[in-house]
Formats: structure tokens, sequence, C-alpha cells
């Protein structure tokens, strides 16, 4: 084959081209520190690395999930361990109560058994993160809340929370749960709500006159029921007792729930509660809440003397008092009517129904329904009675228009009334609240019997020693729980390991082999010129004279 | 003719031939480096024996003009070398900035953005009552619709750029065309003068090269030596004449999420479709119709599948606030150029967009009011990132993504293996044309040798002529 200069150059320059692509290729490895710098380099390859990366940054992100829940459920875990050294305290003091009458003493120890209540309410109100962890998923407010209702007043710690898990993602389609709720960590058994009732109940009322009032109440999920209470006097001092639904109500369905309560005549205090039947309330619609037992419980219910008024002052002008409870939980605009009773000036008695509106919280209309024997021309008689929400005792009274009373059957004269509002107090008839049968609740039964005098039972000390029993399960659950996320932290850090290795052994740069790579090729391109520079200027001429 | 003067004729015949030898010996080292040169021949040949005394007896040498040295069936192999390796290396080019846009694999890509934002949505499924984390999935979101604006935008204003490519080289086909049919003119008006127009061949063939460098064109040669070229069956340079192309729009088609306006190629007179289907006008034709109209239309399926997906159960979850909103999407548009984040109630009448607020963040499930711990919805759509989309082929929106990227690589590869390979061959072929026609100064300086010493030969014969004459005279 001829082989002239021209193609001599060309395949030289072909040649040392290629040779330094390849320099240049390699020199581009080791100074990124990447075998692949671009998708084209290697194809397959660069796939792989861009599924290893996506792998690599969620295994990440699980990582980081699996830190959060463990370092929650450990905080779980420690508040409960520390409020079952709480309840192991509690049941000493249990116990050396049962034993003792020392009244000084057992004041004592109720006091001991309320610090170690609000101790654990505040630890079951721990936060972490900014979230409460025994609120199931309802996270941004405390889910043990303490209020006082009735009368006398009664402590009741509320769960606000639910009895949802929260789930964290801790792999590909993983989740584990990472939270106790409260309701499971500090009730006895499934969501039993008990009711109690306090306040008083009217000794003068008319046999067969019923009182009514909604109770909210609320379910697993943290829903908010309202339930009908009707309270029925059947005999002097008897009362019956009936829960039912609100009319038109579909969010629930209640069963049971009736109870006969029977009064002292002389102090108005409960003397008995029988014909309990259980009740039972089953959450409606989609996705409910499962049904949980309601206790009727009695604790303060009274009965107490009724309305009574005497005329006072002097004829023409007389003064009328109420005595009388009203609901501070009544809706506004709701009326209810008190009875009272006038003399007139020739000592015949006249009754005379008022009726009381809600016009805000705490306030009161007063105004004249009906009289009997007398005719109410020109005043109607109207008032406005303010209580405090606090105490229930009358702040304010402000007559407004004077009770003008005519036409006496009696025969007696004319006479005008002034409104007064002595001895009207603001209190529920009838003060039912539902209250969550939980550690904290059964602690302050205990508390409360002991400030009364009452010794504790043994049943007491078992129900103690049951709740201590529990948390300690649960503290073992949080723990197991705990040992679940770090297999899966374990899991998660063997999968990088993995795609690390597997991602390093397509995208590393090794350097030995780049090195001798880079090194051949430099003696190729030192041959390839320095043969090349011998033999190009070479030709014929060279060799002419 | 009496046998001195014969050989005083011959020896004269001589020193013409070797001078002519010479002279193509001088042209050839003068164009040794003249692209598309073919070395050159003097065609030397003996002169007819004359009948003399008891013989034939020769007359010497005629040079009979002067040949080039060239293998037509070498140049028919460049030819459709040059055509598959003009379009394997366009369309490498073209693709290699394609690649050089998705910018994988990298931090800075659309897949890094894909995995941030379904990221930041295990963040707000590990506190969903915070607002850092739902300020975090607003921002990664807000990156993933710029990633995808923003791909979008480049290649479709890269796409554009490439009918100027087709304008440029159509015209620079149409000046080669013209060339052609000129420098063929010129070859038949030498021929019928009887001219060589050996160079003039050798210019029309080194536009031939490069004509099918930048088209699928097939070259026919006649006795006469003109030639006829003809592009996908239209003849678009012969003796007659060029017959010019230009480039005209065709009905659009619809690819993955969009549909993309073509271009194709006629003639300038007649509108004739005129198929193109190799060389760099192909590749560029090629990426133009097809291949870039597939990536923009993939890229717009991955968006559409995305707002789909995360649309879903957002929409049936529930935001932060009294009442929780619900039934807001969280992504507007239908594909990656109008991609947007929505957030905003637009059951009022409000424009999607208009009132992006991060309480409209669906992390909860409800029912209503939900929890504010309830991260359901966050998990289901954190959980997006690996569960296989029917609107992507049963794949995950980061697998649909790397075989698209990966496609891009392949193909890439697959044109440099060809450009590469056709490279070779080209340069075995031209190696073999080179063999045969070009110039070796080598060879060139042993033929100035030779035809020197012949012609000193050839001049030596006239002395001994010339003495013999003059012993001759010397006699009389």
């Amino acid at each position: 084959m001829r082989i002239t200069e021209n193609r001599i150059i060309s395949d030289f320059l072909l040649g040392v081209n290629r040779t330094r692509e390849r320099l240049n290729q390699l020199n581009l490895q080791v100074s990124s520190q990447k075998r692949i710098q671009k998708v084209s380099d290697d194809p397959e390859g660069a796939s792989a690395v861009m599924k290893y990366d996506g792998q690599l940054e969620r295994i990440g992100q699980y990582s980081k999930n699996v830190d959060d829940g463990k370092g929650m459920l450990k905080v779980t875990a420690d508040a409960i361990h520390t409020i079952a050294n709480a309840v192991r305290s509690v049941k000493g003091i249990v116990a050396g109560a049962s034993n003792t009458s020392d009244h000084t003493l057992v004041t004592q120890l109720a006091d001991q058994i309320d610090h170690f209540l609000d101790m654990s309410v505040d630890l079951a109100n721990t936060q972490f993160n900014r979230k409460y962890i025994f609120g199931g998923t309802s996270t941004t407010s405390a889910p043990f809340v303490s209020r006082i209702n009735g009368n006398p007043p009664t402590q009741t710690i509320e769960y606000t929370g639910n009895t949802s898990s929260i789930q964290y993602p801790v792999g590909e389609g993983l989740q584990q749960p990472v939270n106790l709720d409260g309701q499971n960590v500090f009730s006895n058994g499934s969501a039993t709500t008990r009711v109690t009732f306090g306040g008083s109940l009217d000794a003068n009322a008319a046999v067969n006159s019923t009182f009514t009032m909604n109770r909210p109440l609320t379910d697993g999920l943290g829903v908010t029921h309202n339930i009908l209470l009707s309270f029925t006097k059947t005999a002097p001092n008897t009362w019956n007792i009936s829960a039912a639904m609100p009319p038109g109500a579909t969010d629930a369905i209640l069963s049971g729930g009736t109870a006969t309560a029977t009064f002292d005549p002389a102090t108005g205090q409960l003397t008995g509660l029988s014909s309990v039947t259980p009740m039972t309330m089953t959450p409606a619609g989609t996705a409910p809440a499962p049904p949980f037992a309601i206790d009727l419980r009695s604790i303060g219910l009274t009965q107490s003397a009724g309305v009574s008024s005497t005329l006072s002052g002097t004829i023409p002008t007389n003064g009328v008092n109420f005595s009388g409870v009203l609901d501070p939980q009544a809706s506004i605009n709701a009326t209810v009517n008190l009875s009272s009773r006038i003399t007139d000036s020739l000592g015949v008695a006249h009754d005379i129904v008022f009726s009381f509106t809600k016009t805000a919280a705490n306030t009161w209309q007063v105004g004249t329904a009906s009289a009997t024997g007398a005719t109410i021309t020109g005043g109607t008689g109207t008032g406005t009675a303010t209580f405090d929400p606090a105490t229930g005792a009358l702040t304010g009274f402000a007559p407004a228009v004077a009770l003008q009373l005519t036409g006496l059957t009696s025969g007696a004269p004319a006479m005008t009334v002034t409104l007064g509002g002595n001895g009207l107090t603001q209190t529920a008839r009838v003060n039912g609240i539902g209250r969550n049968d939980s550690l904290f609740n059964t602690l302050i039964d205990i508390r409360d019997k002991l400030r009364s005098g009452i010794s504790p039972t043994s049943a007491d000390l078992d129900t103690v020693t049951s709740f201590e029993q529990k948390l300690m399960e649960k503290e073992a659950t949080a723990g197991s729980m705990v040992q679940t996320l770090d297999l899966a932290q374990t899991h998660l850090k063997d999968q990088q390991s993995h795609l690390l290795t597997l991602r390093g052994a397509i995208q590393d740069v090794d350097l030995a082999e780049v090195g001798m790579k880079l090194k051949q090729e430099q003696v190729n391109l030192d041959a390839a010129l320095s043969t090349g520079a011998r033999i190009i200027p070479h030709s014929l001429l060279d060799f002419l004279k | 003719m009496s046998g001195l003067s014969l050989l005083l004729e011959t020896a004269r015949r001589a020193l013409n031939a070797q001078q002519l030898g010479i002279s193509v010996t001088g042209h050839n080292i003068a164009n040794a480096s003249t692209p598309g040169f073919s070395r050159q021949r003097a065609e030397l040949v003996p002169t007819l024996p004359v009948f003399q005394g008891n013989g034939l007896i020769g007359t010497g040498v005629i040079g009979q003009g002067v040949s080039r040295l060239r293998n037509g069936f070498i140049d028919q192999q460049i030819r459709s070398s040059n055509q598959a390796m003009g379009q394997a290396t366009s369309e490498q080019q073209i693709l290699s900035q394609v690649e050089a846009t998705f910018n994988e694999p990298s931090d800075a890509g659309l897949s890094s953005a894909m995995t941030n934002f379904f990221n930041s949505w295990q963040d707000l499924a590990t506190h969903p009552e915070d607002t850092v984390t739902r300020d975090t999935v607003l921002q990664r979101a807000k990156q993933l619709t710029e990633s995808f604006h923003r791909l979008h935008t480049d290649l479709t204003s890269f796409r554009g750029s490439l009918r100027d490519d087709v304008t440029t080289k159509l015209s620079r086909i149409n000046t080669l065309s013209k060339e052609i049919s000129d420098l063929d003119g010129q070859i038949i008006a030498g021929n019928a003068v009887g001219v060589d127009s050996s160079d003039v061949k050798d210019q029309r063939d080194l536009r031939l090269d490069e004509l099918s460098k930048l088209a699928n064109i097939s070259v026919t040669e006649d006795s006469q030596g003109s030639v006829t070229v003809s592009l996908g069956g239209t003849v678009i340079a012969s003796k007659g004449g060029a017959n010019f192309l230009k480039s005209a729009s065709a009905p659009g088609v619809a690819v993955g999420g969009g549909t993309f306006d073509q271009l194709k190629i006629i003639t300038e007179t007649g509108g004739i479709d005129v198929a193109v289907s190799g060389g760099e006008l192909g590749g560029v034709l090629t990426s133009y119709n097809s291949t870039l109209s597939e990536y923009l239309g993939k890229l717009d399926q991955l968006a559409q599948g995305i707002i789909g997906a995360v649309n879903a159960p957002h929409a049936a979850g529930f935001g932060r606030g009294t009442p929780a909103p619900t039934g807001i999407n969280f992504f507007s548009g239908t594909d990656a150029s109008t991609m947007q984040i929505d957030l905003t109630d637009t059951s009022t009448g409000a424009a999607p967009g208009s009132g992006v607020n991060i309480n409209n963040i669906a992390a909860a499930a409800g029912p209503p009011p939900p929890a504010a711990g309830d991260n359901r919805v966050a998990l289901q759509i954190a959980g997006l990132a690996s569960a296989a989309q029917v609107s992507l082929g049963g794949n995950t929106v980061l697998q649909f993504y790397n075989e698209l990227v990966t496609g891009v690589g392949t193909s890439i590869s697959t044109a440099e293996n060809i450009a590469t390979s056709h490279e070779l061959v080209l340069n075995q072929l031209e190696g073999q044309r080179d063999a045969v026609s070009g110039v070796s100064i080598d060879e060139e300086m042993t033929n100035l040798i030779k035809f020197q010493r012949a012609f000193d030969a050839a001049a030596r014969i006239v002395n001994t002529t010339n003495e013999m004459y003059q012993t001759i005279l010397d006699m009389v």
C-alpha cells in the first residue's frame, strides 16, 4: 500500500488526539473523584447511581424519623416509670391510712397524695419536641385538664386527647407507632366515663315536676356528645333519674342510665342510689369510637329547701326575695320559672310565678309570669340578677320595674312589690360532668375521702395496685416499641452501608487503577510524540543534493 | 524517413515526454496538501513503429495527456460513511446539550428536587403541628415546580434553536448543489473541446464529500464523467442545474403529555416533500421531530403524574384552621410548564394559586375537626416517592425520570459509538483513497529524478545523433 506523508501526519494526529481524550477523561475522574460525570459516560451505571442516591436520601430521612420516634418513646417510658414510682408511694400511703384514725395524720396523708397527683398530672402532660406525648394525635394541647365542678366542688382530671396512634415512616412502606395515648396508659380497662352529679334538687318541688339538662361527654376519639338528663320527683325526697340522647340527635345511641335517688329530708344529703341500670353509649357515624360505659355516681347530689319568699316591708310597698338555684350551664335564652309566695295585708298568701331568662353568662333577667288570686296591672316586676361564676353567689340584683298587684281576691288593697334577690344562688340543680375512670380520678377520690375523714378500703388499695401493674406493663410496651425502632434503625444502617458499597463500586474512582492507566496513556503519548517527531520531517528531499 | 532524422525525431519526442512528466510531477508536488486533490500521471505511450529495411522500428514516445488517479468505488463508500457519521455526530452534539440541561447525576437536578419534596412530607408527617415543617414542604414544592419549569423552558428553547440549525444546513446544501452543477457544466464543456478536467473533477468531488456529510445523498456518474445527485429520491444537482430545498412546518404530533410541531424539507419549486433520513440535517430533523418532542412529552407526563398523585390524597385531607380547610389541591396546572403550587380554597371562586397558605397544606385525614397530630395524609403523600403510578406506566416518579435521563445517556453513547466506528471506517477508507490518489513526496522526487535522467539520456541521443551527422559531413 502506498503511504503518503499526508497519511502519516493524519494518522499521527488521530492517534495523539485519541490518547489526549483518554488522558482528559482520566484526569477528570481523578480531579472530581467521580467515575461518572454525565449519564452518557455509563448510562447503566448512572441510572444505578441515581437510584441509589434516591434510596440513600430516603434512608437518611427514615433514620431521622426513627431517631425522633425513639426520643419520643424514651420520654414516654421515663414519664411512665416516674408515675409508676409515685403510684407505688401512694400505695404505701393508702395502706397506712386504712389503719389510722388520727385525723391530723389522715389530712397529711391526703396532702401527700395530692402532691403525687399533681406530679403525675404534670408528667402525663409531658412534651417532646413541642408535642404532648400522651394526647394521641391531639398533640398541641395538654391532654389532662383539671376541672372543678359540682356542689360541693369536686375536682376531676379530664382527658382531652384521643386514642389515635401516631405512625412514623421508618422504611419503604413501613410505619411504626411512636406514641401511647393517655387513655390507654392511665385508664383502667376500656373508656369508662363516669358521670357525677353535683348540685341540689328543690325539696319543695311538686311531685312529678321534672328538670332536664344537656351534659357533654367525650368519646374515645375525642368527639363530644350531649346527653339529656331528666330528674323527676316521684315522691317527697325521691327522684327518678333517666338519661337519653337529646331529641333528633343521631351522633350516638344511649341505652340504660336510670336510677332512683333518695334524700334525707332534714339534711338534704343523699341517702341512696338504687335501681341503677348500666348506661352505655354507642357512637354512630363513619369510623366511630368504640362503645363505652358511663357510670352513674351521685357524689355531691343534695336536695335543698326550695324557694320560699316572705313578705317584708310595709303595705302598700312590699318586697319579695327569692331563694332557689339557677343552672350556670344553661344555654343563653333558657328560661326557668320559680314560684314565690307573697302574703297580703289580710294575711292571705298568693303564689306568683317569676320567670328567669338567662341573657348572658351568669346574668339572668327576672320577670313576672303569672299571679294567683290577683291581677298584675301597671308594673310587671322586672330586674336583673348577676352571679359570681366561681361560687355561684349573687353579686348584684338590679330591680327595674316594681310589681303592681290589684284586684286581690282576698279583698285586700292593691300592693306594690319590689323585687330583691336575696337568697338566690346560681347553682345547677343537677350538675353532671363526664368523668374518666382514670388513675388521676381514683387518686382524687381517695384524697377527697381522706379529707372527709373516710378511711380507704381494701378495694381502693386494689385499684391503686392495678394501676401500678398497668403502668409497669405500659412502660414495658414503650420499651419494646423502642426496641422495634432500634431494629428498624439497624436495618436502615445495614441497607445504607450496602447501598453505599454498591454505589461506591460504580461511582468511586479507583485511584490506583486510574493512576496506572494515566501512566500508561502518558507513556503512549510520549512514544507517539517522539516517534512522530522522528519520522515526519524526513523525506527523500533530505538526502538529495 | 532516413535513419538519422528518425533518431533525432525520436529524441525530440522523448525530451517533450520527459518534460511533460516533470511538469506533472511539479503539479503534484505543488498540490501535495491541497484538499481533494488527486495525484495526476502523465500518460506516456510509445508512438507507432515504422517499417524500415528489415523490420519495424520504434519511433519513440508521446505524452497523450494527463489523467487523475481516483477510485470511484472508495469515493462512494466514503460518502455513505460520511452520512452515517454526520448524523451520529449531530445527534450526539444535540443530545449532549440535552444531557447538560438535565444535569444528572447531581444534587441540583430534578431527581434531587423530587426526593427532597417527598422527604419534606416525611418531616411534616413527624411534626404535623409545626409551622416550620409546613414551610419546608412549601419551599421544596417551589424548588420542584421551578425545576420542572427550568427543564421545560431550556428544552423548548433548545428545540427551537434547532430550526436555525436546519436553515443553516439547508443553505449550505443549496450552495453546494449549485457549485456541483456549475462544476459539472465545466467538465462537460471541457470534454467537448478535449481539455483535461481532472482538477475540476477534484473540486466537484470535494463538494460531493461535504454534501454527503450533510444529507443522505446518492451520486451516479455517467460515462461523460458528469454526476447526478439525488436526496431521498429527488434530484438536487445535475448538469442541468440545482434544485433548491427549504424547510416547512408539518402538523403537530402528540407525544407523552404534549403535542409538538414538526418540520419537513420540501423543494423550493413545486414544494415536493424530500425525505431526509441521514447526514447532519437528518440528525437535526430527527432530534427536532422525535427525540426532543419525546423528552418534553415525558417531562409533561411526569409533571402530570406528580400533580395527580399528590392532589388526590391532598384534596381528601385536612389542613389547619377552624373549620379545617379541605378539598384543596396542592398543585395546579396540567404539565411541566404550567405546574404551580395551588394551596388555595378555590370553592369561593378564587383563582388557583392566588391564596397560597401553608395552613391549607393537608397533613391530617380527619374526620373533622382533625387532631393536630394527625399525620395520615402526610404519610400517604410521603409514600408516593416509592409507589408505582399507573399514569407513569407502573413506574415510581423517580424510576420514570431515571429512565428518561438514562435514555438520553444511552442515546448519546450509542451515537458516540456509531460516530467512533464510522470515524475509524472513514479513516481506513481515506487511507485507501490516499493510497490511490494521495501525493507522496518521496515518490514524486523519485519520478523527478527518473524523468530528469530520461531527459538527460534523450539529450545525449540528440548529441550522439549530432556527432553522427558531423561524422557523415566530415566524410564529404
